[in-house]
């Protein structure tokens, strides 16, 4: 749920246009979430999430590890 | 006996000054702590020493403590005061340095701006490093820059002047009160006891706190180390909390991956707490040839990056700690400020401990120990998971579309820091001033190219299972309706969040990234285009 906070209007930086390459203009894109590759993509966004997950996990068997040198 | 003496900064000069009864100068030229003094304190590679002063009859709280709870009931004579052994880089004769002293408070600052800090010599056997503070290297160089986030303020009171100076204090291990451990905590707590809710301890104190008794049940003093565990406890009883990072075993050893090592040490450097490494480091024992690897404590004080030219759109994630080339730490088998160089392998990190060795054994990271304050419930990882959806999102919306690549830097800070650093960066941006904020926030920038393109805060003291999005910042209005309209086309984006709240985190991008007319996210309405 988003939060009772300040939205803050775009600031124009002196620059910060070029963000986008040459001659790019906008134009809405429809994905099919049901298509193979978006699929994949979705897959490979869980697996990649799923790896940080692994890591918060602690090896029990670590928190023995006796520094001794 | 004259109060302090006055010599030439050489190796028999300090040799001399670090000796005792117990300790001979060809004993201390044999340490690795000697070696490494002479280096960092060195005209070549150095801060540049030109003279010593050792300041005798010194009275060190630390050791005093350590003294009254262990070397006061030994049998053996041992004292009780220490030298202070002081550095300059410049050079003077005992009559000058008589003359500025004694030149009243203000009119001496051409001269301290020539010190460089002291080293405690403890009159003990072998082990004499006390209390280190010395200064560190510059903050920048030509491409480069240095980040201390460990330093802290000292004053030193010096014969009636006080100077002052930016270092983290460092002692070296006595194996009686202490090994690393209780070193490298001690050195942490130097910095995180400037917050009113950490307390400073000696190395005794520390040991004591960390058990009655060791994990094998043996005695805690003489002490033979402390497991994670058991750092954790002194933490603990030091008022902060421990976020644990394990390494898993990756072929015969359990490591830390050097990229994410770099992203961690980023992220937490802003809450400017020292990190404690658990390393894997190999060494030679005299007794045998063969290489040894044990587990070793230090403490991390700040790192070093340069600045890298912007990369080509690409679909893999990139983060801002890859610019990252070294770190910082006190290695109590070492010295203050050593180097742990990262180089292009994905674990191995060279080491005082790798380049001491003939056949160069690589030095490896095992744990991580952050101290924080226990309102800092969501981790880093808890931020990196949702920021790893974002950028798969971005990535199909913009492709190749933008300029450079978008790559991320995730950093916990004060909100009121955040707050600070928005007078910089915003033209008017007393709406983010007068926001109410958690005490932390996790800050996510979006940089494309060299260039930041938003910044996502999230609420740190918030649940890791809960939606912990707080504010978005845009600085381009073209990317920011590109990525809403796109978001608000596609409800099927919420999919690629693996999170208990994915609906949640999907509306809070779609409502944070909306024109401000179409903003229902909040009551609070600005424009800051005046």
């Amino acid at each position: 749920m988003a939060r009772n906070t300040t939205h803050i209007e775009p600031i124009a930086q002196e620059g910060t246009d070029s963000l986008f390459k040459e001659g790019y203009t906008f134009e809405l894109k429809t994905f099919n979430f049901e298509s193979p590759s978006m699929k994949k993509a979705i897959t490979k966004a869980h697996k990649e999430q799923e790896e940080v997950r692994e890591r918060k996990l602690v090896d029990v068997e670590s928190l023995n590890r006796v520094c001794v040198v | 006996m004259p109060s302090y003496k006055i010599s030439e900064f050489n190796p028999d000069n300090l040799a001399s000054a670090l000796s005792n009864k117990f300790t001979s100068v060809d004993e201390v030229k044999a340490k690795n702590h000697f070696t490494y003094l002479i280096e960092y304190l060195g005209k070549e590679k150095g801060i540049k020493a030109g003279t010593i002063l050792i300041e005798y009859e010194y009275i060190s709280r630390d050791f005093l403590v350590d003294y009254t709870s262990y070397y006061a009931s030994c049998f053996d004579d041992y004292k009780k005061k220490c030298k202070r052994i002081h550095f300059f880089e410049n050079t003077f004769t005992d009559q000058e340095f008589e003359n500025f002293i004694v030149q009243p408070t203000g009119e001496q600052e051409d001269f301290w701006k020539h010190y460089l800090g002291f080293i405690v010599a403890k009159p003990i056997p072998v082990k004499v490093i006390g209390t280190t503070v010395l200064k560190t290297y510059p903050k920048s160089e030509s491409a480069s820059e240095r980040i201390y986030f460990g330093n802290r303020s000292y004053i030193v009171n010096l014969f009636g002047n006080k100077i002052k100076l930016e270092s983290l204090a460092f002692q070296e291990q006595d194996t009686v009160v202490g090994v690393c451990a209780s070193t490298a905590i001690w050195s942490m707590l130097h910095k995180a006891s400037c917050n009113s809710y950490a307390i400073l301890k000696t190395p005794s104190e520390i040991t004591n706190d960390a058990d009655i008794v060791g994990i094998h049940g043996e005695r805690m003093f003489p002490n033979k180390g402390l497991s994670i565990n058991q750092i954790a406890k002194v933490i603990y009883h030091s008022g902060l909390v421990s976020e644990i990072i394990t390494g898993k075993k990756d072929g015969e050893k359990e490591k830390l991956k050097n990229a994410y090592v770099k992203r961690i040490i980023e992220a937490y450097a802003p809450v400017e707490i020292p990190l404690i490494f658990i390393l894997s480091v190999p060494y030679i024992t005299p007794a045998s040839e063969d290489v040894k690897y044990d587990y070793h404590a230090v403490t991390v004080t700040g790192y070093k990056f340069a600045e890298v030219e912007a990369e080509q759109p690409k679909e893999e994630i990139s983060w801002r700690s890859d610019r990252i080339t070294k770190i910082f730490v006190h290695d109590d088998r070492w010295g203050p400020y050593a180097r742990l160089e990262f180089g292009t392998a994905e674990y191995r990190l060279d080491s005082n401990w790798s380049k001491a060795l003939k056949t160069k054994n690589a030095t490896t990271l095992t744990d991580i120990i952050i101290p924080v304050h226990h309102k800092i419930r969501i981790s880093y990882d808890d931020v990196e998971l949702v920021i790893k959806a974002l950028d798969q999102i971005l990535w199909l919306i913009f492709k190749k579309n933008l300029k450079f690549n978008i790559s991320w830097k995730i950093t916990i800070n004060y909100s009121e820091r955040f707050k600070e650093s928005t007078k910089k960066t915003y033209r008017d941006p007393k709406s983010v001033l007068l926001t109410p904020m958690p005490k932390y926030v996790w800050v996510a920038d979006a940089y494309v190219g060299n260039k930041l393109a938003f910044q996502i805060l999230f609420d740190a003291t918030d649940l890791a299972i809960g939606m912990y999005g707080f504010a978005m910042y845009f600085y381009d209005e073209k990317f920011r309706d590109a990525f809403h309209t796109t978001l608000e086309g596609n409800p099927g984006f919420k999919e690629f969040f693996a999170h208990p709240s994915k609906e949640q985190f999907y509306n809070f991008f779609l409502e944070h990234s909306a024109p401000p007319k179409l903003f229902k996210g909040g009551s609070m309405h600005f424009d800051l285009r005046l």
